[in-house]
């Protein structure tokens, strides 16, 4: 159901014009990164993408069995990037081939608002053959499909474009200096139809929910996150009073 | 064997006959053999109850002409278990209790109408009374239920208490009785005899196909669309394959279901061992809800909701439904309780969210168990210099926190902590979130230190 107005974008000019404008809907495209503990920032980048997608499907988010180590999704860090979970399905195969299986079930569905596959290293039954398979199906589908690599390596494939995602400190922002700023990161255009390829220091602003670029220290463009330190947390005295007798405390006899 | 029997001391036994083995009782064994029979009865008819821990109760009401008559229908549950290597005994009455009496202590197997007359006959253990009131009533002279039968009523239940009556009132049929059924009985059911059994997964798909059919008609008829559907195949052996498959919105197409068990039998195929082959299918509907007839919109509307359905159906039959999840979130502040997995299948309409407050930053990768790590920081509170995480060691560049949550003490009890969340950036631009367990010496003396997301 793509709706004709609907684009991923990076956001930055510079980045879209060498994609044609855009990131083809109807095609296959890889985000990897060198280790495991990258794995969040590759996810941000996934995600911030795939939050851009507006229409009304679900997005499927396969995890391949060998990802134990990248913990799960969180629907409060998710939204973040205005992306709600609610979209989510998320599928947790047993095996690397019902995953691959699945894979190729949700590329064809064309319900969907994109598919994201996430598989550790390069398995070797996610061959050229299969990638193939999966890229004449997400054509025909007209979905975005992103394959979400964990610490992987280069690799043929049918993918449109491959980025290359690999965290960078972040810069300070103009409220709270001394903070954690957001994410940051080098992003390399590994692999491009058009053939023309590149790498920029990006980061992402949460604001305005795009990309921009963030090169050095002090040339911040992005005004910074709203600041959360004192913020209103409730609690929850509705559950309270459930316990009637709590377990007295055991004195030592000895 | 003669001579032998239950509840006889093995003393007994070998003195009878000296060559017998001896092998230890297995009761859970036995209670799973004895569900296997159920499950293979249920070829005859879809009620099939337990009785004990040694007998089955089948309600052949309405089943008995598919077989062509309740003689020829004993007689072929007889040959067959018989073939499987069982010694059975069989009778059939119209209660429960009499065919309880005629199968155990009974000649005849088919009771007429009225089984007065062939029950009169048979001791008192025919009621299923227990051994003390059994052996009691035999004291005062009651041999057989036929000594029981017109007695007057007050006394009987004066002395032995309301079970003596009730046995004999539901052996003669004067109050009913009520068998709970081993499986949830079926909706709708379809099944499908061969003479010569089916050994090709392709003929056994061709079959789902056509017994889909039979079943999409009756469920049209009634405005129905199936939930949930299942399939027994009958092995010839006596072994039974039991397939289940759910659909997340009512549907009654053929094809679809039959596309579900598809996937079931696929993900099946190493287990899959049809041995001499499949003599019944059967098809049943388990759980359906109505169904409207209507009329596909063709430029947009419900198509894509359908589409995502099937999908989530389809992948939910192969994988199963606990592999195809949604998020749901809980009012909490404990990260890892606040989001929590669901089936998919059974999750269609969310309710509104509980709560969508602004909340400070977090994670987009949690980890569901915070892994433990060493950490080199500030004491009593200060935020972590250094830590060595899954055998790497990371300096601490920037910090945001504490962000103290407490524990939640209805849940865990007095030994829970507080907990410090720190925000941190290593040299490497890896944005963690670590937490301190416990606060310094007054809830611990030494806390640990945990990770528990990663930013992006």
């Amino acid at each position: 159901m793509a709706t004709h107005h609907e684009r991923l974008r990076i956001g930055i000019g510079e980045i879209d014009t060498l994609l044609g404008d855009r990131i083809a809907l109807n095609e296959l495209h890889e985000v990897r990164c060198s280790f495991s503990r990258d794995i969040g920032c590759a996810c941000g980048f996934v995600v911030a993408l795939t939050a851009q997608l507006k229409s009304a499907g679900k997005i499927v988010w396969i995890t391949e069995p060998a990802i134990g180590d990248a913990g799960r999704l969180f629907p409060d860090g998710l939204a973040h990037f205005g992306f709600d979970a609610e979209r989510l399905v998320q599928i947790n195969p047993l095996h690397l081939n019902d995953a691959l299986w699945a894979a190729g079930e949700a590329a064809r569905n064309g319900s969907l608002a994109a598919i994201v596959f996430h598989v550790k290293g390069n398995p070797k039954m996610f061959d050229l053959s299969v990638s193939r398979k999966l890229m004449l199906r997400v054509q025909n589908s007209g979905r975005p499909f992103f394959i979400l690599r964990q610490a992987g390596q280069e690799e043929a494939s049918s993918t449109a474009t491959r980025w290359y995602v690999q965290p960078e400190q972040s810069l300070p922002d103009n409220n709270f200096e001394k903070g954690v700023g957001h994410m940051r990161l080098r992003l390399t255009l590994e692999k491009n139809r058009n053939g023309q390829t590149g790498q920029w220091l990006i980061a992402y602003n949460p604001q305005s929910r795009s990309f921009e670029h963030a090169a050095s220290n002090t040339a911040t463009t992005h005004s910074g996150l709203p600041v959360y330190a004192p913020f209103h947390r409730p609690d929850l005295s509705a559950q309270m009073g459930q316990i009637l007798a709590p377990e007295r405390e055991k004195r030592q006899t000895s | 064997m003669s001579g032998i029997s239950i509840e006889q001391t093995l003393g007994d036994a070998r003195a009878i006959n000296p060559d017998i083995d001896c092998v230890q009782h297995d009761v859970h064994a036995d209670m799973k053999l004895l569900k296997q029979i159920a499950r293979w009865c249920e070829r005859y008819t879809p009620l099939v109850a337990l009785s004990g821990k040694d007998g089955l109760f089948l309600n052949i009401t309405g089943c008995v002409h598919l077989f062509g008559g309740e003689k020829a229908m004993l007689e072929d549950i007889m040959v067959r278990l018989k073939a499987q290597g069982f010694a059975v005994r069989l009778g059939i009455a119209n209660t429960a209790g009499a065919a309880w009496a005629l199968s155990r202590y009974g000649d005849c197997m088919i009771a007429p109408q009225n089984a007065r007359a062939l029950l009169e006959p048979l001791p008192l253990d025919a009621l299923r009374l227990s051994k003390t009131t059994v052996r009691e009533l035999a004291q005062l002279g009651f041999k057989t239920i036929g000594c029981l039968a017109d007695l007057p009523r007050a006394p009987i239940a004066a002395r032995f208490g309301n079970e003596v009556l009730l046995r004999l009132d539901q052996a003669l049929g004067r109050e009913d009785e009520a068998l709970s059924p081993f499986q949830p009985a079926a909706e709708l059911v379809h099944e499908k005899r061969f003479s010569d059994p089916v050994v090709h997964e392709d003929g056994i798909r061709a079959t789902i196909l056509i017994l889909a059919k039979q079943l999409a008609l009756r469920l049209e008829e009634r405005g129905l669309g199936m939930r949930k559907c299942k399939l027994l195949l009958f092995r010839a052996d006596g072994e039974v394959t039991f397939l289940e498959v759910e659909a997340s919105i009512p549907m009654r197409d053929a094809k679809r279901i039959a596309a579900l068990f598809d996937e079931r039998l696929a993900n099946l195929r190493d287990e899959w061992d049809a041995g001499f082959g499949f003599d019944v299918v059967q098809l049943s509907i388990l759980r359906s809800e109505r169904l409207e007839a209507r009329q596909e919109d063709m430029i947009t509307g419900c198509l894509s909701q359908e589409k995502l359905s099937r999908l989530v159906d389809h992948l939910s039959a192969r994988l199963g439904s606990d592999r195809v999840q949604v998020y749901q979130t809980t009012a909490t502040h404990i990260p890892e309780r606040r989001s929590s997995l669901a089936p998919a299948m059974h999750n269609q309409p969310q309710q509104a969210a509980t709560e969508k407050t602004d909340t400070a930053i977090r994670p987009i990768l949690l980890f569901p168990r915070p892994e433990l790590t060493e950490v080199m920081a500030e004491v009593p509170e200060g935020p972590p210099i250094r830590f060595r995480w899954r055998k790497a060691q990371y300096e601490v560049t920037c910090f945001e926190g504490p962000e103290r949550i407490a524990c939640e003490w209805w849940k865990d009890g007095r030994n829970a902590h507080t907990r410090d969340y720190f925000r941190i950036e290593t040299s490497e631009g890896c944005r963690l979130w670590l937490f301190r367990y416990g606060l310094y010496e007054r809830e611990t003396d030494a806390p640990k230190w945990y990770v528990q997301g990663i930013f992006a």
